[in-house]
């Protein structure tokens, strides 16, 4: 399965928020979005499928951010006073979203 | 750093010993006074805590290693290419510091790299049902776990060396049910 390290927010004050590809279950796509737009030399490991309503349904919001094309955030992530209160509650709802997705291990080969 | 690599090794080492140390008075049976008979059990005893512990931590070892195999892949700022933080010194030292802490049983946790520089550690039972904690370099631990419907989030203070309750009792109660729910099976 996804763990909430996968979606919990950058915290740079410039993003603030989930970065994710309006895409779906293209895989193809997916692997030609990836080499697109990458600026790290790392390899694409694993990719996370979920709705915009598991998003919404914990209260966060899926916003378009093109470019690139089919770019989106998450956003309206809880800023709080208490860094440490805040990132748990970050956990929390991030592991919300990520008990119901799937997962596609790309390093792995599975489908 | 190198305290943190050092560490597992020396560990491994002083197990080995101890087993080397008791062997003779366990393996040689033909002693037949009352004495001889006495030793040699509390040899058996000693290899088999030995070997006990020498599991324990070299499951524990395995667990370093991969944590200090993380820092190495994120140890630079931008490992991400969006602007993630580097992990460093300190939060690696206390990850280790936590798994170190560990009640004997409880199974190792999976790691994972943040984008804010910090490790997390998760207990995944199900997809439905994990818990996961957040190590920074400061001695608060924020945590989130998910079961089911329910959810909750927490923050609970390490000091180095004792695992925190509230996180020990939160990743039994996860571990626990799935033996529940395996044993009903």
């Amino acid at each position: 399965m996804a763990k909430p390290a996968a979606l919990t927010p950058n915290p740079n004050p410039e993003h603030k928020n989930s970065s994710v590809f309006r895409i779906g279950d293209d895989r193809p796509r997916l692997l030609q979005t990836f080499r697109e737009t990458t600026t790290s030399d790392r390899s694409l490991k694993a990719v996370v499928f979920f709705s915009a309503a598991q998003v919404r349904a914990t209260g966060l919001e899926v916003e378009a951010s093109e470019p690139p094309p089919a770019h989106a955030n998450i956003e309206k992530w809880p800023w709080l006073d208490d860094p440490d209160v805040q990132k748990a509650r970050q956990m929390e709802l991030a592991g919300r979203i990520v008990s119901g997705a799937t997962v596609w291990r790309v390093d792995a080969g599975e489908s | 750093m190198q305290e943190t690599v050092s560490r597992p090794s020396n560990v491994i080492t002083f197990g080995r010993h101890t087993g080397e140390a008791v062997q003779p008075f366990s393996e040689f049976s033909t002693a037949v006074s009352l004495e001889a008979n006495i030793v040699r059990e509390v040899g058996s005893i000693l290899i088999q805590n030995a070997e006990t512990s020498h599991s324990l931590f070299g499951v524990k070892a395995s667990m370093i290693s991969e944590i200090l195999a993380l820092v190495d892949e994120c140890e630079e700022e931008n490992w991400d290419g969006e602007g993630a933080k580097a992990i460093d010194d300190r939060v690696a030292g206390r990850a280790v510091s936590l798994i170190r802490a560990l009640p004997a049983g409880v199974r190792m946790p999976e790691i994972a790299p943040e984008v804010d520089g910090r490790i997390s550690l998760d207990w995944i039972l199900t997809q439905h049902s994990f818990f996961s904690i957040s190590v920074g370099p400061s001695n608060r631990l924020p945590f989130a776990w998910v079961d089911g419907s329910e959810s909750g989030h927490g923050v609970a203070r390490f000091d180095g060396s004792k695992m925190p309750l509230r996180i020990c009792f939160g990743i039994q109660s996860i571990i626990n049910r799935g033996y529940t729910t395996l044993r009903a099976a």
